[in-house]
């Protein structure tokens, strides 16, 4: 018997023979089956090549144990930091009113006149006034809607009152509008370029794509006019302050090369494949927009491969595979309110109704106006900080750690995964639910077995793709020819 | 160091002034050394004298005669010298390369150590040491690096001296040479307060993240864990720590894997540099032990400086000449080994790439021959 | 000898027949909770040292084959990390202590 110490990890067997595992922190290997059986027996050699490997990852070790611990903690705490900066995500919903109505769109959009779905002044000024307290220095506010161009003076105000309140509190706040663009004037944009204010747009896909679900009030497409505002906002802005997302629909799933194609067409920097989230107006129509993650993470592999392709010509990253790949290779910290444990929702980032409601999530906002406010935190005029973001979230983050849901506790991806409490709850009524066969489940364990598989078979070049992502290095890859 | 040969004027202990050749007024004489071709009344109210001239008169300073090559030596340059006629440059003027030397002693028997550790009293050393900070404060220097054996068993001294060197030379990088043992415990570490950290750096040595390697090649059982503990330490305290890790036998073929390591739990690192062996003392005595021959260590060498590159670690490679280096990561090879003790072989008089090589140590036994070619201009070998 | 696993002769049921030497009860419920949202689970002794575990599909398929020997991979991983959350349960929350535990 050998006198090794094993170290908290978890496992899956792979369908190559041998068994993927994961320590505590998120560093991996893999290791052949029968080489593994020994290793729990405790009956593999301390001469051997694999030993060195598993010692070398910490998943044993000898009489440098206290040291092992220190340093899986270390890389643990990383994984966690972004506790430290709590609620530094603020979203505000300025209006409901919208001039565009997208299929799949989470917002019920009222009529453009009915301004009753304006967030007042003085509710978005009690808004800044407990986004403040949070403890982060880095607060980020970011304009929802609807289409909050269209309630203008309440988004000026809030800049203004929110770089006020930076100086005095000695913070450093930044400013994202997220916005179709279509009716954004000179002035506008203007704006956001001297306060600093990013732009963040929708493109879906080349016109077929895009027209397919987002349509003004009238039904007609608006890829045309969006690509005349996008000029305008990167003239005025300049490319790096404008960056778009797309929203993958039935229409996409098969073309995500061409949505990819489009996107690198128009200069952008890279692209971020996200999935459908089934909820508001999309509910209605799951079956026109709607597919099964199973298919969704098909395509997004096969799409993930031609992007890795492009990459030995051009650098452009996909963003979700880069947040997947940091947190798999690197120790660095990543903040990604969507998928974390305990859950971003409240903790990382929380938003702000027209009304002054507070929700953790946007999820949430959207149950509140299906009529359950079951996840509402509390209203900025007439709640406190304290009773919104200590006593309230409490209750929502003990039931958002994949360290004690089932079956994520022993999960083998479990360190580079996240819950969304919200979510099960729309699914099954509970906070918490058997994860087996969600489809948030089935979405990011395919992904996450795409990505490994990636690895293994990553010749160098991949590798410098991989890495020239993770850090942004561009110039990793070797593109002379 | 550099050191010169002569002969004593007469029995005299050692003591450490400042070179100069131009020549002092006389109240600038009482702490420097005069160099010059024969002793005459000039010498007079000098601390000491070097001559490769004759023997001067009971009247002048002490001094050491017949000395070769005295132009060795450069204005400014700090000596020791003493009644066995030997002078020891203690600081030289104007080099990137200067250290102070703490102590003969250390708590490691490296297998392939270069300079096997004497025990004896560190206090000769340690009076040298302030002596030569208290000659160069006021002058701009590069760098200094505080070394030994190993310096932090010199105690409360070290911490002084650290404290002194980087307080006095904010316009400088204070480099202290360390096993990091002693920094494993965190006591130990607290009375670096008061320091501060930005220019300096620990350069601590873990040739290994697998105790079973790094204990073997360091000679302590137990002290790969103590030097990790110790590089954490730093680190917690705010201290740029760089790693350095020597090539041998040893952990030549895990490099790649314990870049990867570093890359996963040192991420704080400010540098990584991996050595190449100088074939001398302990390296010698256990060559066929330590020795790896460069084309099993290529390789090696390139997986690992590759993986460290692609986590924007910044890497070197010391005392590896260019044409023992892996195309691929040539780039990161310096001129690591000092003027004085570097050499060239006669075939690398053509090599188009001489300039930038770190060349040989003159110290090593034997060099790898058959791989030693040198380059025509178009990069090639 | 008596095989592990059987499907019924009318293809609705599947059984499952677990030594208790070799899996303890929190391993055998467990592993019966993944299959629940599925499947309809009940779980018996049988004779001295065994329990059976009857399976039927919620919506009336067939049962396969496959899917048995699958519950009973997952019955061995399971009791796997069943004893390993034993072995390291301890160190996990030295890290996590040490993790959150104040730079002293």
């Amino acid at each position: 018997m050998s006198g090794y110490t094993l170290l908290p990890f978890r496992f899956r067997r792979t369908d190559q023979h041998d068994v993927l595992m994961v320590n505590e922190c998120g560093d991996f290997l893999f290791l052949p089956e029968q080489v593994f059986e020994r290793f729990l027996r405790h009956e593999l050699p301390e001469d051997d090549g694999h030993f060195f490997r598993l010692k070398s990852h910490l998943f044993c070790a000898g009489e440098d144990i206290e040291v092992a611990l220190h340093k899986t903690a270390a890389r643990y705490r990383t994984r966690k930091s972004f506790l430290r900066e709590f609620t530094s995500l603020h979203m505000l919903v300025v209006t409901l009113r919208c001039n565009q109505r997208c299929s799949y769109c989470q917002v019920s959009c009222a009529g453009k006149d009915a301004s009753l779905y304006d967030m007042d002044v003085e509710t978005a000024l009690k808004a800044v006034d407990m986004i403040f307290q949070s403890p982060t220095k880095h607060p980020k506010l970011e304009f929802q809607g609807g289409e909050p161009l269209l309630h203008w003076e309440v988004v000026t105000a809030t800049v203004a009152y929110a770089e006020k309140l930076a100086r005095r509190l000695e913070k450093k706040v930044s400013f994202v509008l997220c916005t179709n663009l279509t009716a954004a004037t000179r002035e506008q944009l203007e704006f956001c370029r001297e306060h600093n204010v990013a732009v963040s747009t929708s493109l879906d896909g080349d016109a077929a794509v895009h027209d397919a679900c987002r349509k003004d009030r009238l039904g007609r497409g608006t890829y045309r006019v969006f690509l005349e505002k996008l000029a305008l906002a990167r003239d005025i802005l300049g490319r790096d302050r404008v960056g778009a997302l797309m929203t993958t629909t039935a229409f996409s799933l098969d073309h995500l090369r061409d949505v990819t194609d489009e996107y690198l067409r128009l200069g952008m920097d890279g692209i971020f494949l996200r999935s459908l989230n089934p909820y508001g107006f999309a509910a209605e129509e799951a079956a026109t927009l709607g597919y099964s993650m199973e298919r969704f993470v098909e395509k997004y592999l096969e799409a993930l491969r031609y992007i890795m392709e492009l990459n030995r010509k051009v650098f452009f990253p996909e963003y979700f595979a880069t947040l997947l790949f940091s947190r798999i290779l690197s120790p660095f910290a990543t903040g990604f309110v969507d998928l974390q444990s305990p859950a971003g929702a409240g903790i990382s980032g929380a938003i702000y109704d027209f009304d002054g409601s507070v929700f953790p999530s946007d999820e949430a906002r959207m149950l509140a106006r299906m009529g359950d406010r079951h996840f509402c935190l509390g209203n900025v005029k007439t709640d406190d900080y304290r009773e919104i973001f200590v006593t309230r979230l409490k209750k929502l983050t003990f039931v958002s750690c994949l360290e004690t849901t089932f079956p994520c506790a022993y999960c083998v991806y479990q360190a580079y995964c996240g819950t969304d409490p919200v979510r099960n709850y729309l699914e099954t009524g509970n906070e918490q639910r058997n994860m087996t066969h969600a489809p948030f489940c089935i979405k990011h364990k395919g992904i996450l077995t795409g990505l490994f598989d990636m690895l293994r078979h990553a010749d160098d070049t991949t590798r410098d793709i991989i890495w020239s992502w993770i850090t942004g290095n561009a110039e990793l890859v070797n593109r002379s020819c | 160091m550099l050191t010169l040969k002569g002969r004593a004027s007469e029995a005299f202990s050692s003591f450490v002034g400042e070179v100069t050749f131009a020549g002092r007024p006389f109240y600038a004489r009482s702490r420097a050394v005069l160099v010059c071709e024969e002793l005459t009344h000039a010498a007079m109210g000098y601390k000491g004298c070097i001559t490769s001239g004759g023997r001067g008169s009971w009247f002048h300073p002490h001094h050491i005669y017949g000395v070769e090559q005295p132009g060795l030596l450069h204005e400014g340059d700090i000596v020791a010298m003493d009644g066995t006629g030997t002078i020891e440059v203690l600081w030289e003027e104007g080099s990137s390369q200067n250290c102070l030397f703490l102590t003969e002693n250390c708590n490691c028997r490296c297998v392939m150590c270069p300079q096997p550790p004497a025990q004896s009293d560190p206090a000769r050393f340690l009076r040298q040491a302030e002596e030569v900070l208290e000659l160069i404060r006021g002058r701009s220097i590069s760098d200094c690096c505080i070394t030994g054996g190993e310096p932090t068993l010199a105690g409360k001294a070290f911490f002084d001296i650290l404290r002194r060197s980087a307080r006095e030379h904010p316009e400088a990088l204070i480099s202290v040479l360390t096993n990091g043992r002693l920094f494993s415990d965190r006591a130990f570490v607290r009375r670096l307060a008061g320091i501060p950290a930005e220019n300096v750096l620990f350069c601590v040595s873990l040739h290994s993240e697998l105790d079973a390697v790094h204990d073997a090649m360091a000679g302590v059982r137990g002290s790969c864990a103590q030097t990790q503990q110790g590089i954490y330490n730093l680190a917690g305290y705010g201290f740029f720590v760089e790693i350095r890790t020597v090539i041998s036998q040893y952990n030549c073929r895990y490099l790649a894997e314990f870049a990867e390591h570093l890359g996963n739990y040192f991420p704080f690192c400010a540098h990584v540099a991996f050595m190449g062996l100088e074939l001398h003392g302990h390296a010698e005595t256990n060559r066929d032990r330590v020795e790896v021959s460069p084309e099993a260590y290529a390789p090696c060498v390139k997986d690992a400086v590759l993986t460290l590159v692609r986590r924007g670690i910044p890497v070197s490679l010391y005392n590896i000449p260019l044409c023992l280096c892996p195309a691929e990561v040539r780039g990161y090879a310096r001129r690591s080994i000092s003027d004085w003790k570097n050499i060239y072989l006669p075939r690398c008089r053509s090599c188009a790439l001489r300039e930038e090589c770190c060349g040989f140590f003159s110290t090593s036994s034997a060099l790898p021959e058959t791989f030693i070619k040198p380059f025509t201009s178009g990069g090639h070998v | 000898m008596e095989m592990p696993f059987a499907v019924s002769e009318d293809g609705r049921l599947g059984f499952v027949y677990a030594d208790k030497v070799f899996f303890n009860r929190e391993c055998v419920l467990t592993v019966a909770d993944i299959y629940a949202e599925t499947y309809y689970v009940s779980v018996v002794p049988h004779q001295e040292d065994k329990v059976r575990i009857t399976l039927c599909d919620k919506h009336g398929a067939r049962m396969q084959e496959s899917t048995l020997r699958s519950f009973m991979n997952d019955l061995v991983d399971c009791q796997v990390r069943l004893d390993l959350q034993k072995e390291f349960g301890d160190l996990r929350k030295r890290i996590v202590e040490y993790a959150f535990s104040p730079v002293s």
